[in-house]
């Protein structure tokens, strides 16, 4: 549950028709009564431990604990179930959360898990790394205000501040 | 995708010949996006849109009988997605809140040792969706049991 391997696909694909064929399992578009089971984000960034940003809650087990329980009611009710809507989280190094995206004075980037508010990037604490700007088609002038604007809009939303994030879900 | 949890996908995809709808988010250079639904932020200074709403996945989400909402994390993604699912059915029915199922034992805050601890948080979301009509099941429960569910 707690790692990366294989699937064999071509042995489950055996296996789940037999089962489906011995439980007289219908087709999920007979179902009469509808249920999207919505799954976010159960990619292994999140969910494997020593992963770039594995969710341990305080038990420290949190995910894989969640994943092995998750796997259990999708195999009990594989014959309710309409239809399965996994998320993806998937980005690239130079996004706004990430720490290349900002730098202080001392051409530094904020480490994984800084929060960073409007107030920081009023007091120049944190801003826009200019570096950065060529790379996605944005003028220096842009990018700053663009941050400026970014975190004031945050706050205004009752979100949690900017996180600088670990490298995660790369594509 | 988790190796595990892909597995129990793939058969189910082939025991019900039904595929995943896999939903792609997050690689907008200018705007985190915690929640499928909605990026954080849709427009720069400017007032020029940036990003845009999931607005297909949310008429295809509430099309169901029931949304069973599970995955990583309770504090972030998970919340904010549910949060913004919460606002769409504010917008045509709240009693659509009733549709919705949160499988509380298959979610988890995120907590770095030391650094941070978003339980607090997490919970706090968990009881407000429950507030607004949505239900808060374990994964343990018979599904069947479950309020609304008319197998």
């Amino acid at each position: 549950m707690g790692q990366v391997w294989r699937v064999p696909y071509q042995e489950r694909a055996e296996e789940a028709k037999k089962w489906a064929t011995q439980y007289k399992i219908e087709t999920a578009s007979q179902d009469r009564f509808r249920i999207c089971l919505l799954l976010v984000d159960v990619q292994n960034t999140f969910c494997i431990p020593e992963f770039e940003l594995y969710v341990g809650g305080r038990s420290g087990t949190g995910a894989v604990d969640d994943n092995r329980r998750l796997c259990e009611f999708i195999y009990r009710n594989l014959d309710v179930i309409t239809q399965i809507c996994p998320t993806m989280d998937t980005h690239q190094s130079m996004q706004i959360f990430h720490s290349i995206f900002l730098v202080n004075e001392r051409g530094e980037h904020p480490t994984p898990f800084t929060l960073i508010s409007i107030e920081d990037v009023e007091k120049g604490v944190w801003k826009f790394n200019p570096k950065v700007a060529a790379g996605l088609n944005i003028d220096v002038d842009y990018g700053q205000k663009f941050l400026h604007y970014y975190t004031q809009q945050l706050q205004a939303g009752g979100k949690y501040d900017l996180t600088i994030w670990p490298y995660h879900a790369m594509l | 995708m988790v190796s595990a949890v892909e597995e129990a996908i793939f058969f189910y995809g082939i025991a019900r010949y039904c595929p995943p709808d896999f939903q792609v988010k997050g690689s907008n250079p200018f705007t985190e996006n915690y929640s499928v639904i909605s990026p954080e932020v849709l427009e720069d200074a400017q007032g020029n849109q940036i990003a845009e709403k999931n607005a297909r996945f949310v008429r295809a989400l509430l099309e169901f009988d029931a949304v069973i909402i599970a995955g990583q994390a309770k504090s972030h993604c998970v919340a904010w997605t549910i949060d913004d699912l919460l606002s769409e059915i504010g917008t045509l029915d709240k009693k659509l809140a009733k549709k919705v199922y949160l499988l509380e034992d298959c979610t988890s805050p995120v907590v770095i040792p030391g650094v941070v601890d978003y339980t607090d948080e997490a919970n706090a979301a968990f009881q407000r969706f429950s507030d607004a009509g949505m239900h808060v099941f374990r994964s343990t429960d018979a599904l069947e049991s479950w309020s609304g569910i008319a197998l």
